[in-house]
């Protein structure tokens, strides 16, 4: 019955995707939504039988498509099976969309909701058809590479008593840790802002499958009612397990399964291998609980007591204003040495307020930076948490884009990386070598949000920390620009359109292709505002040409057409008028064939350029040498009764000359012929 | 021969004399002086003809002497032509023996004056008419050659624009087009 009616589906008009997955845009498949945007049918096109689901990525400007090849590897019953990516012309709205393809799940979703309550499944049934299918899914994924970020009950395809595994949603469509509430994520990761995760750890799916077993295993949300803030204080105060599963009765192995999975101690934390163990039937014996260790005198912070770290550094990131009175009543640094007998946290504190004061000194927002900073080194492992943002170094990229993306934040985000927030981050981990290269990488995205050029700045910074980011210009985010290669397409698409810009350029495109296509930034200093017409026209089509002549198409009529009015002032550097209008014809000829190669050409050749001066110089002459001949004709005419006068008379002369002549010869003859007879 | 060389050295004073004067009054009487020394030195062998010359080269000398014009065009004009009218007379002098009286007879017959003076008429003539011509002809050449170069101006402004009649730098030139 499934079946037939999921065929049915499967019909009315279709798009194509990488020309391999039909999806039927007209059937959507509320029930298989996810965070990233709805769901519709498709199928394989050589394989109709196949039974896919598209998700379209409308909310998710990030899709993970560093692990699209790396998914395609993995053919593993608890994971549906992935079958494409990529972007489609979505119809109706003349806009580009990202598009997963995988396979339509054979079970519907096991929880509809996290808020439902459903009878209790018995140890057995838990070990065997979850945790077992489930741990052979992680497992998979770890040897990829891959960390899924949605593992909870309503993100998984089961149906009770089914004879198929359980299957793990895709999860491409958006970034680790979007759309998972904080439940399932770890302390620290559910500290941070959705997007600010990070793609996270294997562990962090080990300790979201902990979370989802614990609410299978007890049939409801443990925590179910229970705000973001009020689950995490729970998690800091109890540790995860105990604010979890602390109060429930459990058998005696889930208990030391879910204790393993909800450590909070990262390294205490069970990965596959040791689920592996388990289902092995090896008993390992994890720790009671983490939550901290408890200080031998409370501190007084905002009129609460406070016992253990986290906690307060929690409580401090929330309340600037009294923490700054504490960090400079220099009560934490002795109460870490007294009460924990932390001296290196202690020095880390000293470290965190000297380099606050020596980077930033009084200036503004000193007193967020230097409370991000005591926190940081107080809690490690929590995110970063300056002004309201919070988010895991790891994830600042992501989040820097969705900033970039909506216009919020920017300058928060800005502070974030130029304050170095991320190398104090790591200078303060216990493992830093692991992270250095990500200090560096903010590092160098600090050094380029501080220029100020065109093709610079937070634009640059964004695709470079995220290197699958699409172009996120305004004018072209619609449709996906994931690579220079669909640039041109997306602007010919759009040059239609009453609504465009004034010009095929924005900082985010000169940014994306910087980056993209390691262009060079003087090629686009030639664009910025401040630069005369012409070279900003000339420069704007010596790229478009060159990308039409790499990548293609052969015919940009449409940006042609754009770009003409930008490059006339070029066209208005030839002196001579006729040359002009001669290049004006045939400009217009190439804007019509679309071919800006040939556009270029005309409105930039160095040699015709060289020589229409050259002509105009020539020019200039000549004209100079008519005006003083004109001139002196006109003194001559100004007594013009006396022109010719004097030659007429040397003519007379010679005529009268000649004549003479002509007589004399005559009457010379006469003689000679009396005298001969 | 005598009264011949009588006339002759008659004639040879007055022309020399004034040649003196005038070279006197103008300083500049070298070509005058050359040719009163010519006739003079004519004068002496030939007395019949040069009766008849310096009767009938009567216009010539006063063009001569009232040519104000450094290349005397005026006095070689009126003087050839008047050399050419009174020629047919010496040769038909010469032919008819080369005396005073036939000379004389020559002198006598108006027609022969009418001739010889005619000729000069005839050089004067020309001057009259040529020169006007030629300031004419010329004129409207240079009015021609005006009216094209103007039209070269034109040209070169309607190709080039008006900058082409300054001195502007062309950066500047261009800057201006693009605004």
């Amino acid at each position: 019955m499934v079946q037939t009616e999921d065929h049915r589906k499967n019909s009315g008009p279709s798009i194509l995707l990488e020309r391999r997955v039909e999806i039927f845009h007209q059937s959507p498949l509320p029930e298989l939504d996810g965070p990233a945007g709805p769901a519709f049918a498709a199928r394989l096109k050589e394989e109709e039988s196949a039974n896919l689901m598209a998700i379209v990525c409308t909310k998710s400007i990030l899709p993970r498509l560093d692990f699209v090849n790396a998914m395609r590897s993995i053919d593993n019953p608890g994971i549906l099976r992935f079958r494409e990516a990529g972007v489609v012309e979505w119809p109706g709205n003349n806009s580009s969309r990202f598009v997963i393809a995988c396979d339509r799940p054979a079970s519907p979703r096991f929880w509809l909701s996290l808020d439902e309550t459903r009878p209790q499944m018995s140890e057995d049934a838990v070990n065997r058809f979850l945790v077992a299918p489930l741990t052979n899914a992680l497992s998979e994924l770890h040897r990829i590479g891959v960390v899924h970020g949605g593992i909870r009950p309503d993100n998984i395809f089961w149906r009770e008593g089914s004879a198929s595994p359980p299957q793990l949603a895709e999860c491409l469509s958006v970034q680790p840790g979007v759309g998972q509430p904080v439940l399932f994520e770890t302390v620290e990761r559910g500290m941070a802002l959705p997007l600010g995760r990070g793609a996270g750890e294997h562990i962090d799916d080990c300790y979201a499958l902990g979370v989802t077993l614990a609410c299978i295993i007890m049939g409801r949300n443990p925590l179910r009612g229970l705000n973001d803030k009020e689950i995490i204080n729970l998690k800091l105060e109890f540790g995860s397990f105990n604010a979890i599963a602390g109060t429930h009765h459990l058998a005696a192995s889930h208990a030391e399964l879910l204790r393993g999975l909800l450590a909070d101690d990262p390294k205490q934390r069970w990965t596959v291998s040791d689920l592996e163990l388990w289902l092995a039937g090896r008993r390992l014996t994890p720790k009671s609980s983490d939550s901290g260790k408890r200080a031998n005198r409370h501190i007084t912070f905002a009129g609460n007591d406070y016992w253990r770290l986290r906690p307060l550094a929690a409580a401090m990131a929330e309340n600037v204003p009294e923490a700054v009175k504490l960090i400079q009543s220099k009560a934490i640094g002795k109460w870490l040495m007294h009460s924990f007998g932390e001296d290196d946290k202690a020095g880390d504190v000293e470290d965190a307020i000297a380099a606050t004061d020596k980077s930033g000194g009084k200036a503004a927002h000193y007193e967020d930076t230097l409370v991000a900073r005591v926190c940081m080194a107080i809690d490690p492992i929590a995110p970063i948490r300056y002004r309201g943002i919070s988010a895991m170094p790891g994830g600042l990229a992501a989040l820097l884009a969705e900033a970039v993306y909506t216009g919020e934040n920017l300058q928060t985000m800005g502070e974030i990386i130029n304050s170095q927030l991320v190398s104090f981050w790591v200078d303060v981990q216990e493992k830093k070598a692991d992270f250095i290269p990500l200090a560096q990488q903010f590092e160098r995205a600090g050094a380029v949000i501080e220029k100020t050029t065109f093709g610079n700045g937070l634009e640059r910074a964004v695709y470079t920390l995220n290197p699958f980011l699409m172009c996120l210009s305004p004018m072209i985010r619609d449709h996906c620009v994931l690579s220079p290669r669909k640039l041109l397409l997306a602007l010919e698409q759009i040059s239609g359109r009453q609504d465009r810009p004034v010009e095929p350029m924005d900082r985010h495109i000169a940014a994306f292709l910087i980056v993209r296509d390691k262009r060079s930034e003087l090629l686009f200093a030639s664009m910025a505002p401040s630069e005369p017409p012409a070279r900003r026209g000339v420069a704007m089509l010596t790229l478009y040409s060159e990308l039409q002549y790499r990548y293609g198409p052969e015919s940009l009529p449409g940006l042609a057409a754009w770009l003409y009015p930008l490059v006339e002032p070029a066209v208005a550097r030839f002196l001579s008028k006729p040359l002009r209008e001669k290049i004006r014809r045939q400009t217009k000829e190439a804007v019509n064939k679309g071919d800006l190669t040939k556009l270029l050409a005309l409105v930039d050749d160095p040699k015709s350029i060289e020589r229409d001066e050259n002509d105009f110089l020539s020019a200039r002459v000549m004209y100079s040498n008519i005006k003083a001949e004109i001139e002196e004709i006109e003194t001559e005419l100004s007594q013009r009764q006396n022109i010719g006068i004097a030659l007429g008379r040397s003519i007379a002369a010679v005529i009268s000359s000649l004549l003479s002549i002509a007589v004399l010869a005559v009457i010379l003859g006469r003689i000679l012929l009396k005298a001969m007879g | 021969m005598e009264e011949k060389k009588e006339d002759t050295g008659q004639t040879g004073t007055e022309p020399e004399k004034k040649k003196e004067e005038t070279r006197q009054k103008q300083k500049k009487g070298g070509f005058r002086f050359i040719l009163a020394m010519i006739i003079v030195g004519a004068m002496l062998p030939l007395g019949a003809p040069t009766l008849l010359v310096c009767l009938g080269l009567l216009p010539a000398l006063v063009a001569l002497l009232t040519d104000t014009d450094p290349r005397k065009s005026s006095a070689i004009t009126i003087g050839f032509l008047n050399m050419a009218g009174v020629a047919p007379f010496v040769a038909e002098l010469w032919l008819s023996g080369h005396t005073m009286e036939a000379a004389l007879a020559i002198v006598r017959q108006p027609v022969n004056w009418l001739v010889m003076f005619g000729a000069a008429a005839l050089g004067q003539a020309l001057l009259y008419m040529i020169p006007p011509l030629v300031n004419s002809i010329t004129v409207s050449r240079m009015e021609a050659r005006l009216r094209v170069l103007k039209e070269g101006q034109e040209q070169l402004k309607s190709v080039w624009g008006p900058e082409v009649a300054t001195s502007v730098p062309i950066e500047a030139i261009r800057r201006k087009v693009n605004q």
